[in-house]
């Protein structure tokens, strides 16, 4: 009987499996935190430097540039987060 | 029913009672009943103390089983939480640098685009200036259209 009390117990396969699970729900979703760029605000062009109405727009133009490719990088980073928080069998069925 | 108890009284009562007599009628059949009774005994305690005995062995495998499911649950748990946490790590390097690459491309395009317009500024300035007419002009055109008036 000491040998029993002290001896590891093998669990099943399907304990293991269940034990598995209930530590996956346990342990949530741990999301890390938002880049800063992905909240920032892109500022206008600044008038000084455009002079004119023409490199006003372009300036403007480009500013605009900047604020599509920092929405689609931060969507980048959110699907990417999203495809590699999925538990592994989840994505497998 | 009468009948029935009129033939237990008259025959098997007697049939007992002659049968326990006979049986302690001597001290050997007598030793020989309490041996056997002993024996039984023994043996019902004893298959008791068995049964109690393996219920502890089960419970025990139970507890056992119970604390290596909850031992592995916090495994699993403590694993799946790094999983995320590594994740989540490599994702955001890998964002910044690609941040970092896309700011310094970035500057380049903001200085090529901010030259080009200062360039055209410069042109635009040489342009008016070439274009503009002087005092000195405008007095030669006024006196010219005076003299050409008839």
């Amino acid at each position: 009987m000491a040998c029993c009390a002290t001896a590891p117990a093998r669990l099943s396969p399907e304990l293991k499996a269940a034990a598995a699970e209930q530590g996956a729900a346990a342990a949530g979703v741990s999301l890390p935190a938002l880049p800063k760029r992905c909240s920032t605000k892109t500022p206008h062009a600044d008038p000084d430097i455009a002079g004119d109405v023409h490199g006003a727009l372009k300036l403007e133009a480009r500013q605009l540039d900047k604020a599509n490719a920092d929405k689609s990088s931060c969507a980048g980073l959110y699907d990417r987060l999203r495809a590699g928080l999925a538990k592994p069998e989840a994505s497998k069925k | 029913m009468a009948l029935i108890l009129t033939f237990l009284r008259l025959r098997l009562l007697p049939g007992l009672g002659s049968a326990f007599g006979w049986l302690f009628a001597d001290w050997h059949r007598i030793a020989a009943v309490i041996v056997l009774a002993a024996i039984v005994a023994a043996y019902v305690v004893g298959d008791q103390r068995r049964a109690a005995a393996d219920s502890a062995i089960t419970q025990q495998k139970l507890d056992a089983q119970a604390k290596a499911f909850v031992t592995s649950a916090d495994a699993a748990m403590a694993a799946e939480h790094q999983r995320q946490l590594q994740i989540g790590q490599q994702l955001t390097d890998d964002f910044q640098k690609q941040q970092a690459a896309r700011d310094a491309a970035d500057a380049k395009t903001d200085a090529a685009l901010n030259k080009e317009i200062a360039d055209a500024h410069q042109n635009l300035a040489a342009a008016n200036n070439a274009c503009a007419l002087t005092d000195d002009d405008l007095g030669v055109l006024r006196n010219g259209a005076r003299k050409a008036k008839p």
